[in-house]
């Protein structure tokens, strides 16, 4: 295997997915789901290798939605796909058909649904989930990845309550159409965007409460060491002990498959041997390098806008986390009393929340929270609580 | 004669091939990489996204004619087809265009639409040229060539980029190669959509050694046999070695050079052409930096020795969060050398000539060929261009950037006396 760091990875190639993999299909067996995480783990491999390989009584699509702007390209975006899957049948969208001759008095051409049909696009698309329900034998799957920046685009060409009617419309799908499923996924998390959707005042809005919400976590150790010897062999690195190596590397970036194959493209790069100290001294200089190649600053900058006000009381937990290896919920409530001057400890939990929501950080087996990624906290000792001690120390020096 | 026996300079994918490969001085390695990984894109489900980085004249566009000419020959038509977007990526300013842009590239007579002057028939026209793109395709793996790609990136907007990224991400059936002069916020930030998306190979300028291979396969691609005999003979090695101090190894500059060169007899004239081509490529990549970036040049060129990305956030009244971007601009553009010091990168101007005066850098440039020539000569402090050189540096004694030229020049003669003695 070759080192592709942001590539398209062959779906046979996306290793150490099967039991999540299998955990989803089960899910997906019951109802619809959003698979959240942070950029990155490997949220859009993982669907793209299930719209690949779909288990039996399943059909999946899979759609990036991130270029769509408005509710009507989503419609055609759903009906593009759709007819290709029917066609595949030898069948076609005749609720479809019938609905726009009535709507706009005309034939559907080249598969573009006519302008005139964009108000009664809600009908169109339960028009063409009733056709997949007819005709296909099997449940199908939209994974619909990068839906935070389609609902976002929408909100922004046609408002909020647009983007709002197309949660609604695809809650209500899920509830009168039994054969279809939908996964929602996207870099941004969705919560994030119903707030926003939510913002001015409006009635709490839960277009998603029917769905499970599953986490896509990082490889396993086992799987990122498995896929560190693969590329290392695949990339001909030289070298000596190559489990150690790819035990290193797994290590050091927490089993994230996308830092594996960049640490090891770096090292392609470089021309060095791959042994673990170069993988170490690779993501070390990474992490230190104040221009910052990783962008690790966003998980600092982004704060202003997930937290606003309360970034403050954000910061004081995460500085204070980025010194130990794990903290238990009392000691952060006490670090937040002293540093960000907050007495009331709920405020504390529903922010520790957040930040478990957001990826910042994860309570572990014994409830003690840490950073949910090693490569994160190290940028941020180094970035900010060494860098603030160190300027203290020279202040007093 | 045909076009493509000249050595375009401007576009080198315009040229032969054949006088690619033999006027290449650039990253082997590199080559074969990409071509590897693109026959890959070709032959499995997997693709890359590459890009070439680096500042003007380093040779990036030279790469990827070299990488496509390559991949032409390894892989056939039925399998592979090539898409070079135009040079100029100022019409490249939204999706309809850019997928209008591959159907010419790909030779497609058939325009889907002529486009609309309202939003959403532009919409509906970019939804028929990618359908068309993929029909024209019929089942190949599209090759898509960008030069340029910050700035087709930059024209695009975010909405663009979107479109694009899902275009990539849903059809599976493209592996992009691109050059970009620097590494924009739409590669670095993690909040826009290219970020971490394509492998980034940055090009480094070659040696003495190579750019004297450069000079001799041109002079021999356009017949001047006596030229590139010349250019490899001992008697000239220290003009091109101290040259290579003028011009530093960006190979456009140094093809920029023998254009103008007929023999390697009078160094002077030699010399005042190459700072000719030196100060036409400054000048022309300092238009291109932004006013902070031209506030930090102007600061570290002023200054004795190398600086923390601190020292020149304090000078220049910007913050260390700015200041860090700009610096790594300017180090990937060839303004400034980073050295990693334990933690601390350290950062210095590296052209030894900057904006000094005409007749001071030719002192400067005789005083790096005696090095070449007599190097316990050049570093005698009576010796007559010791003199000179000191005369000079008083003259302007106004401006610190020439006092300060001679320690900043001697400590990369220096480097490069100490790699030649380590070589022998």
């Amino acid at each position: 295997m070759r080192a592709n760091p942001g590539g398209e990875i062959d779906p046979a190639d996306v290793l150490g997915r099967d039991q999540l993999i299998a955990s989803i299909w089960r899910v997906l067996s019951r109802q619809s789901l959003e698979l959240t995480a942070e950029r990155r783990i490997g949220k859009s491999s993982v669907i793209k290798k299930m719209t690949a390989e779909p288990v039996p009584g399943f059909g999946a699509v899979y759609q990036d939605l991130e270029g769509i702007r408005t509710r009507l390209q989503f419609v055609q975006s759903v009906y593009r796909q759709t007819e290709a899957l029917l066609s595949r049948r030898k069948k076609t969208a005749d609720r479809l058909s019938r609905l726009v001759r009535t709507i706009s008095g005309t034939e559907i051409r080249g598969l573009k649904l006519p302008k005139v049909a964009a108000p009664d696009w809600k009908r169109l698309l339960v028009a063409i989930c009733e056709d997949l329900q007819e005709h296909l034998d099997v449940v199908l799957v939209f994974f619909w990845d990068e839906m935070p920046f389609m609902l976002q685009n929408i909100r922004a060409s046609e408002g909020s309550t647009a983007a709002r009617e197309v949660l609604d419309v695809l809650r209500s799908i899920r509830q009168s159409i039994t054969g279809i499923r939908m996964v929602y996924t996207g870099s941004i998390g969705l919560h994030h965007v119903l707030a926003e959707l939510r913002g001015g005042g409006e009635v709490s809005h839960a277009p998603m409460n029917d769905m499970d919400r599953l986490d896509v976590p990082p490889l396993e150790r086992a799987d990122a060491i498995d896929l560190a010897q693969r590329i290392i062999a695949g990339e001909s690195l030289p070298a000596d002990a190559p489990v150690e190596t790819a035990d290193a590397l797994a290590k050091e970036v927490n089993g994230i498959a996308y830092y594996v194959h960049l640490v090891l493209d770096g090292l392609v790069k470089e021309g060095w041997d791959a042994t673990p100290d170069t993988v170490r001294s690779l993501v070390r200089r990474k992490i230190h390098d104040p221009t910052d190649p990783w962008n690790l600053a966003h998980f600092f900058s982004r704060t202003s806008s997930y937290y606003g006000k309360e970034r403050g009381l954000a910061l004081a937990l995460l500085d204070a986390l980025a010194g130990t290896d794990a903290m238990s919920r009392s000691h952060l409530i006490r670090v937040a009393q002293a540093m960000a001057d907050v007495r009331d400890p709920h405020e504390v939990i529903a922010m520790l929340a957040r930040l478990t929501n957001d990826h910042y950080v994860a309570p572990d087996a014994e409830g003690d929270y840490r950073f949910c990624y090693t490569v994160v906290q190290r940028w941020w000792r180094h970035h900010r609580v060494d860098a603030v001690e160190g300027d203290s120390r020279e202040g007093e020096a | 004669m045909k076009a493509s026996d000249h050595i375009w300079q401007s576009s080198p994918r315009r040229t032969a091939p054949e006088i690619l490969v033999k006027t290449f001085v650039g990253d082997v390695t590199l080559v074969d990489r990409l071509v590897d990984q693109i026959v890959q894109s070709v032959q499995t489900p997997n693709k890359h996204y590459n890009v070439i980085a680096g500042g003007s004249g380093i040779g990036k566009s030279h790469t990827l004619a070299m990488v496509v000419g390559r991949v032409r020959k390894a892989v056939a038509d039925t399998d592979l087809a090539v898409a070079w977007l135009p040079d100029d990526p100022s019409g490249l300013g939204s999706e309809l265009h850019l997928f209008e842009a591959i159907l010419d590239a790909l030779g497609d007579g058939e325009r889907v639409s002529p486009g609309g002057a309202r939003e959403g028939d532009r919409e509906v026209a970019a939804t028929a040229a990618r359908s068309r793109v993929l029909e024209v395709l019929g089942g190949r793996t599209l090759l898509l060539c960008v030069e340029e790609l910050d700035q087709v990136l930059e024209a695009f907007g975010e909405a663009g980029q979107r479109g694009l990224r899902a275009f990539l991400q849903e059809e599976r059936c493209c592996a992009v190669l691109g050059t970009v002069a620097e590494l924009t916020p739409d590669f670095t930030d993690q909040s826009r959509p290219f970020f971490g998306f394509f492998g980034v190979h940055r090009l480094e300028e070659v040696d003495a050694k190579a750019t004297i291979r450069l000079l001799a396969a041109h002079a021999r691609a356009r017949g001047d046999s006596e030229l590139a005999a010349a250019v490899k003979s001992a008697d000239h090695r220290s003009v091109l070695s101290a040259l290579h101090h003028v011009l530093g190894g960006l190979p456009g500059r140094w093809v920029d050079l023998v254009r103008g060169v007929d023999d390697l007899s009078e160094p002077d004239r030699i010399l005042l052409r190459a700072l000719d081509v030196h100060e036409r490529w400054t000048r022309a990549a300092f238009e291109r930096c932004s006013t902070q970036q031209r506030l930090i040049l102007h600061w570290l060129s002023g200054q004795r020795g190398a600086m923390q990305v601190k020292h020149v956030a304090r000078a220049c009244s910007i913050s260390e969060q700015t200041v860090s971007p700009q610096l790594r601009y300017l180090r990937d553009a060839g303004w400034v050398s980073a050295t990693r010091v334990g933690r601390e990168t350290w950062y210095e101007m590296r052209d030894p000539l900057h904006a000094l005066d005409c007749d001071y850098a030719l002192e400067l440039f005789r005083y790096s060929r005696l090095w070449f020539i007599d190097r316990d000569a050049a570093l005698t402090e009576a010796s007559p261009i010791a003199a000179r050189i000191a005369a000079a540096a008083e003259h302007h004694a106004e401006d610190p950037r020439h006092a300060l030229a001679l320690p900043l020049l001697e400590r990369r003669l220096m480097a490069a006396w100490t790699r030649q003695a380590l070589e022998r």
